[in-house]
């Protein structure tokens, strides 16, 4: 890539659908002291790109992809600080009337728990029309309405018509979840959040959900911000892994070198508890002993030190900034750790075989 | 729904002789996993059900057809009493119940039954009206609380915690006793004591229903706050809502009939329920029927609207995926 100068780089339109986070930090104001619950997290998503958040439960995760969107704005007790720019607005700072333009419009979101996410007393045709017509859609109800169908239609619902006129509790989760995308792809967004999409689901479900969205990246040109925490669904879907922990962002890679070559000793550890089929059956399943601390009792130095097996004594000091690693030949492959660059040249072994941690 | 026919008291399931001989059915009203160890399978689980089911369906149309009964009188009087309810006739007073007089007279001769009969038309209007105008402004206030929040929601709902510290029938009293006795003075008095118990229960169903996935799933599709709010949150708050108005009507037509017997209810010819009531207070050892009769009817309606509400509730619930 050609280097821009400052000018060309405020000239050049942004491409559509591509995400910058930079900075991010979540707080919530308790009685006991405010407690940070995101902590400085930056990436970006370039146009068309599928990036998967991946990370254990209270990692973050999804408050990331709630402030994306604004959502944490809504809850009292939580500020958000840094900036999220969009197609080259800035939205941490766009006014609520202007912001919900680009919900829905713009970005698209899915939710885990697909269920619960459509209202239960309306039908399933209507609330897809009813983002429809939120975002300049065809007026007239009859059109809007054959709309619907054709969305319906194009995230794989036979017989769209009939289940138009069903209500949520007629249809099987993996149906909701198609409804869901058919509401999310209602204003043509050039961004798709979707959080933890295929939790709820069973696995060849999963798998069909997956395959939609992959494919409507592929049609339509969107990028995905997908948060998840199926190591195998960012294996298969991901260009670009961000890996949080506590919080904080530990490791952005590439798919292929994020597999290959992880950086940090939590995504390498984050690879070995997948549970493998073709492996020997081991007496216990592998996994990373200990569990993410609270936020407030987030130690200072590394979050992660408390259970990494590497720790030195600068980690119980020291936040190791996220920094690049490697050969930076290709593309960037940042790691937050202090030991990374041991870890990449393959001196260490992070985590010793199966069974013989526990 | 799931196990709704298989929670019944035990009184109930007793009464039924096939299920009350056969022991197998104690789990099942125990809960799944018994005392006994295992639930009942086959035949004994049928039973049961089929014996709740039909329970429970004779109370919902008894029921009804009491209502519905209350609502005919109220409409069309004089095909079920004669034409002047009011009529005097010294020399049948205090008479017992026969057949002349189903509910025998009161001390100047009147029919109790014609009386109770062309009474039920005041005591509907009360009960239905205070409830649809209380019940809409208390659901308004409550729902806007529990959606909005913040400091709107803190200070109406501490307004609402005074009101609802003091007794319906009180509140209702403050307000009668500045006011002209007439109806919709009474009606607007009972609407005003109905508020505070509708701001309190919808509120809470509006923050439960705000918190629920859909809403957010709402306002990230774009939707302004106001469609959330009438699109979403409203028609999720219509079963609770429902049944407390139901079940309202019935506490108006006692805090109605209750004015009445203080002597505080609208002054029309006709004696509503609560005066029939207080009318017989000094005849009650010996001539009893004159308070008894009309307190019956009235207890009646509040069980039915409480049984009817109840299952209104039930099938009004939205289904959960």
């Amino acid at each position: 890539m050609a280097e821009l100068s400052d000018t060309e780089r405020t000239l050049a339109p942004p491409p559509a659908g591509a995400l910058s986070v930079q900075g991010l930090t979540i707080s919530y104001d308790s009685p006991a002291g405010t407690r940070e619950l995101v902590r400085d997290v930056s990436f970006d998503i370039g146009p068309g790109q599928i990036v998967c958040l991946v990370g254990e439960s209270g990692s973050g995760k999804t408050l990331t992809g709630r402030a994306i969107t604004g959502l944490v704005r809504h809850s009292p007790r939580l500020r958000a600080e840094g900036t999220v720019s969009f197609g080259g607005r800035e939205l941490s700072t766009l006014p609520e009337r202007e912001l919900r333009r680009v919900r829905g419009g713009q970005i698209g979101m899915i939710f885990q728990d697909p269920a619960a996410a459509l209202d239960p007393v309306i039908r399933l045709g209507d609330q897809i029309a009813e983002a429809i017509a939120r975002h300049g859609g065809p007026a007239g109800r009859d059109s809007r309405r054959r709309r619907a169908t054709e969305l319906l239609t194009q995230v794989g619902i036979t017989d769209p018509e009939l289940r138009a006129r069903q209500f949520p509790h007629e249809i099987s989760g993996g149906m909701c979840q198609r409804v869901l995308i058919a509401i999310a792809l209602a204003g043509d967004p050039s961004l798709l959040i979707a959080d933890e999409p295929t939790t709820a689901l069973d696995v060849t479900i999963q798998a069909q959900v997956l395959d939609l969205i992959s494919q409507l990246r592929r049609e339509r040109g969107m990028s995905v911000l997908l948060i998840t925490h199926d190591m195998g669904v960012a294996a298969q879907l991901a260009d670009q892994v961000v890996v949080m922990y506590a919080g904080s962002v530990v490791e952005v890679a590439p798919v292929a070198t994020f597999f290959s070559r992880p950086g940090h000793p939590y995504s390498a550890g984050l690879m070995r508890a997948v549970p493998r089929v073709d492996a020997p059956r081991a007496r216990r399943l592998p996994a990373i002993p200990g569990t993410v601390p609270e936020a407030a009792d987030r130690p200072p130095g590394c979050p992660f030190q408390t259970r990494c097996p590497l720790k030195l004594e600068v980690c119980g000091s020291e936040q190791p900034p996220l920094t690049a690693a490697g050969q930076s030949s290709g593309p960037q492959h940042l790691v937050a750790c202090h030991r990374s660059a041991e870890l990449l040249a393959g001196g260490l072994t992070v985590w010793s075989a199966i069974g013989a941690t526990s | 729904m799931d196990g709704m026919d298989v929670r019944v008291p035990a009184d109930q399931v007793a009464a039924t002789p096939e299920a009350g001989a056969d022991m197998r059915v104690l789990p099942l009203i125990l809960g799944r996993w018994g005392p006994l160890g295992r639930p009942a399978r086959g035949p004994a689980r049928r039973q049961i059900r089929q014996a709740s089911r039909v329970r429970t369906r004779t109370g919902l149309i008894i029921a009804v057809a009491y209502l519905v009964l209350l609502v005919g009188w109220a409409i069309i009087p004089g095909v079920f009493a004669g034409t002047d309810p009011t009529a005097v006739n010294p020399l049948a007073a205090l008479a017992g119940p026969s057949v002349h007089n189903f509910f025998g007279t009161d001390q100047y001769g009147r029919s109790i039954y014609d009386e109770l009969v062309y009474g039920a038309r005041p005591a509907l209007e009360v009960g239905v009206g205070s409830t649809l105008l209380g019940g809409a402004a208390g659901s308004l206030i409550g729902i806007a609380g529990g959606y909005l929040g913040g400091w709107f929601d803190l200070v109406v709902m501490r307004l609402i915690d005074m009101l609802l510290a003091l007794p319906g029938l009180l509140l209702a009293l403050i307000f009668i006793a500045a006011l002209p006795r007439t109806l919709s003075n009474e009606i607007f008095a009972i609407a005003i004591a109905s508020v505070p118990v509708f701001a309190r229960v919808l509120r809470g169903q509006a923050v439960q229903v705000r918190s629920r996935r859909f809403v957010d799933a709402a306002t990230v599709s774009g939707l302004r706050r106001r469609t959330i709010v009438v699109r979403h949150v409203i028609p999720n708050c219509v079963a609770p809502a429902t049944e407390l108005a139901t079940v309202y009507v019935g506490v108006a037509i006692v805090i109605a009939a209750s004015l009445s017997f203080l002597g505080l209810g609208p002054s029309e010819v006709v004696p509503d329920w609560g005066t029939l009531i207080q009318n017989g207070q000094g005849y009650i050892d010996h001539d009893w029927w004159i308070s008894v009769f009309p307190g019956v009817i009235v207890t009646l309606a509040v069980i039915s609207l409480s049984v009817l509400g109840d299952r209104l509730r039930g099938a009004l619930e939205p289904v959960r995926g």
